[in-house]
């Protein structure tokens, strides 16, 4: 089990290494785009509401503003701008990491050694969302709005926002501006299910009740010799099949069937219990191969484990 | 099939469990502990589903860290032991989800506010000090080459001042007039929308100049001398006419603490600025992190003071006519910060040394 291009390593407290899994960019950017939705959307219906009680309220003036709707439309602006500049430093405090958007996404803001997310990185690595977000918008659109003036300024200042807008796409842990000043990152919360034990803990006690003890004592038994030409790898792969794969077809029938196949002959199965080799074809019976050679292949590897051999 | 001589490996005989009964190593293993993995994902399922922790029963609560801890244990035995793939990924899943619910984040505790602003900030701002003065000086600067190159020559006020800004008070209007807007109260202005705009504005760039840090600290050194130079230019316009202590006493109750701010999230900005520069011995990378955190702490306080001097200059300058009880508020709020970021949150301060006995 070779650790991915994008696991990231933590050691706990308690000396244990923990693989997490760095989120991908456009996760990352989806994340993003729906917070900022969510924000636009509260920023509108205020506008909305302010509309109806202030019909004027952004026009010109026909009359001098009246000191309520002064107060109204600043008040907006207060909460527009605390909304925008505060929104992810809030969340991010208040749900430990998340804001609405990374928490649909099923992601998350840590430290990039794992230690407490203090309220200072949390603000440190949004201090600068503008700048790789709004602003090249900004620059490209409307460059004076930025104070900009001329070509070549402008051209020499886009290609730098850009630059920094890019880096989560330029390094592999995807971190942008804001995670290198706070050393914070970001991961993809794991969601793994314990599913049963493939090797068969209840084979007897009616859970597979349509198999009756004739057909469990097939006499599927494997000899050392047979269990010696594969490693640990091709036992995840084998696992992978018969819990996810079960049911696939492949070009010559199913998948199961196949595999059994050529792991019958590869092991010398199939040259020493001929009579039995027959009914692979079977899908049922080639599952029920599948099964107990899964199961003698990891007795056999994990007591090489634990005899410190290799399992590779 | 099986000749005697084949050994047969599997079925490893366990004469003191039931023959449907779990033989692998693996399996004893799985089936001793699988309870305890349950009940913890039970737990976190319950406390990430928004749940409060103050929601869960005591007991549940004791038990969190002894199964996080079983986790971790399960998952560095089943690393040496076991080979399904698919309990390797649960155990390291449930570890991962253990360990990012109690020590991802600490909840801040009660107080955490307070503290916050008695310890971490000033300590912050303390940590940072050297370019927090050099931020001030700049500032410092700017008025002293705003002032003294208006009052040489007036013409160069607008080299300072952009004229939308000046709205009037330049060294050419009318000293009457200069005076009123000194004195006028807000001529039927909103007080509160004031304050909310002044805050917006100042945050705002407050704001940009830590961003403008990273860019490279120049540009904070330059929008800080240039803010200086402006309220420096403006001084002189009221110098000229004989007002300089009541523009003083009109700018300064809200100016110390405003400018205050400015020279934090200047200073902020200088450090990332530096850090990228100037790293030393460390990597840009290692550098930059390094003071991330501290740049963090110092932005959130100066929201803060700008808030306050927002508050200050919204609704107390307009209402405050008096140029003694104006002075008297310049001077107590400077006196307030300079004791505020130099003693607050020092371990050695007088209170502390009581408390060492």
């Amino acid at each position: 089990m070779s650790a991915h291009a994008l696991d990231a390593q933590i050691l706990t407290p308690e000396d244990v290494i923990l693989n997490l899994k760095v989120a991908p960019w456009h996760a990352r950017l989806v994340a993003f785009l729906l917070d900022g939705a969510f924000m636009t959307l509260v920023v509108v219906l205020l506008v909305l509401v302010l509309l109806e009680f202030y019909p004027l309220a952004f026009t010109d003036y026909p009359h001098l503003p009246t000191q309520e709707e002064k107060l109204a439309v600043t008040a907006l602006k207060f909460v527009g701008f605390m909304m925008t500049k505060f929104y992810f430093i809030f969340f991010e405090v208040k749900w430990s990491g998340q804001t609405p958007g990374k928490r649909l996404l099923g992601l998350r803001v840590t430290m990039q050694d794992g230690s407490t997310l203090e309220t200072g990185s949390i603000v440190a690595r949004n201090l600068t969302r503008d700048l790789e977000t709004i602003f090249p918008i900004a620059a490209l659109l409307s460059p004076a709005s930025l104070g900009l003036e001329g070509g070549f300024q402008i051209v020499l200042f886009l290609v730098w926002l850009i630059a920094l807008s890019c880096i989560p796409l330029m390094n592999s842990h995807h971190y942008r501006l804001g995670d290198l000043i706070a050393k914070t990152m970001v991961i993809r919360l794991p969601r793994a299910e314990l599913l049963a034990d493939l090797s068969g803990t209840q084979p007897a006690n009616g859970a597979d009740g349509k198999e009756d003890d004739g057909t469990k004592d097939h006499g599927l038994r494997f000899t050392r010799e047979q269990l010696s030409h594969y490693g640990a790898e091709e036992l995840h792969v084998l696992e992978d099949v018969l819990r996810f794969h079960d049911d696939d077809a492949s070009p010559g029938g199913a998948l199961v069937t196949n595999v059994a196949g050529r792991i019958a002959t590869r092991t010398g199965w199939t040259t020493a219990n001929e009579a039995l080799a027959t009914r692979l074809s079977d899908q049922t019976f080639a599952q029920e191969f599948l099964t107990a050679f899964y199961r003698a292949q990891r007795a056999h590897l994990e007591e090489l484990l634990r005899r410190g051999g290799r399992t590779g | 099939m099986n000749s005697s001589n084949e050994t047969t490996i599997g079925i490893v005989a366990d004469a003191r469990r039931r023959e449907s009964a779990p033989a692998l190593r693996s399996q004893l293993f799985r089936a001793e502990r699988e309870a305890n993995w349950r009940e913890l994902e039970t737990l976190l399922a319950l406390l990430d589903g928004g749940q409060s922790a103050r929601k869960l029963s005591p007991e549940a609560l004791l038990r969190l860290p002894v199964l996080y801890r079983a986790a971790l244990s399960s998952l560095s035995v089943a690393r040496a032991i076991s080979l399904d793939a698919n309990l390797l990924r649960y155990l390291e899943s449930l570890a991962t989800r253990a360990h990012l619910m109690l020590h991802g984040r600490r909840r801040p505790p009660s107080g955490a506010f307070v503290r916050y602003f008695m310890e971490t900030f000033p300590r912050s701002v303390r940590s940072i000090s050297g370019v927090v003065l050099f931020a001030i000086a700049l500032i410092a600067a700017g008025v002293i080459a705003g002032y003294a190159l208006t009052a040489e020559d007036a013409d160069h006020f607008f080299a300072f001042v952009d004229e939308g800004l000046a709205k009037g008070r330049t060294p050419w209007a009318n000293p009457e007039d200069l005076r009123l807007t000194l004195y006028d109260s807000a001529e039927g202005y909103s007080l509160e929308a004031f304050a909310f705009e002044l805050f917006v504005r100042n945050a705002g760039i407050g704001l940009l100049s830590i961003m403008i840090g990273v860019i490279g600290g120049v540009f904070v050194a330059l929008l800080l001398f240039v803010n200086g130079a402006m309220l420096g230019a403006m001084w002189a316009a009221f110098a000229n006419a004989d007002l300089g202590l009541e523009f003083a006493a009109w700018v300064l109750p809200h100016g110390v603490t405003e400018l205050l701010a400015i020279a934090l999230c200047g200073a902020a900005g200088l450090a990332l600025g530096r850090a990228l520069l100037f790293p030393g011995a460390m990597t840009r990378l290692d550098a930059l992190a390094a003071v991330g955190p501290r740049v963090g702490r110092v932005a959130l306080g100066a929201m803060l003071l700008f808030a306050i001097a927002a508050v200050i200059e919204g609704l107390f300058r307009q209402q405050v006519q008096d140029l003694n009880i104006r002075l008297l508020v310049f001077g107590g709020t400077l006196v307030a910060w300079l004791t505020y970021f130099i003693w607050a949150g020092r371990t050695g301060g007088a209170h502390a040394v009581g408390a060492r006995r």
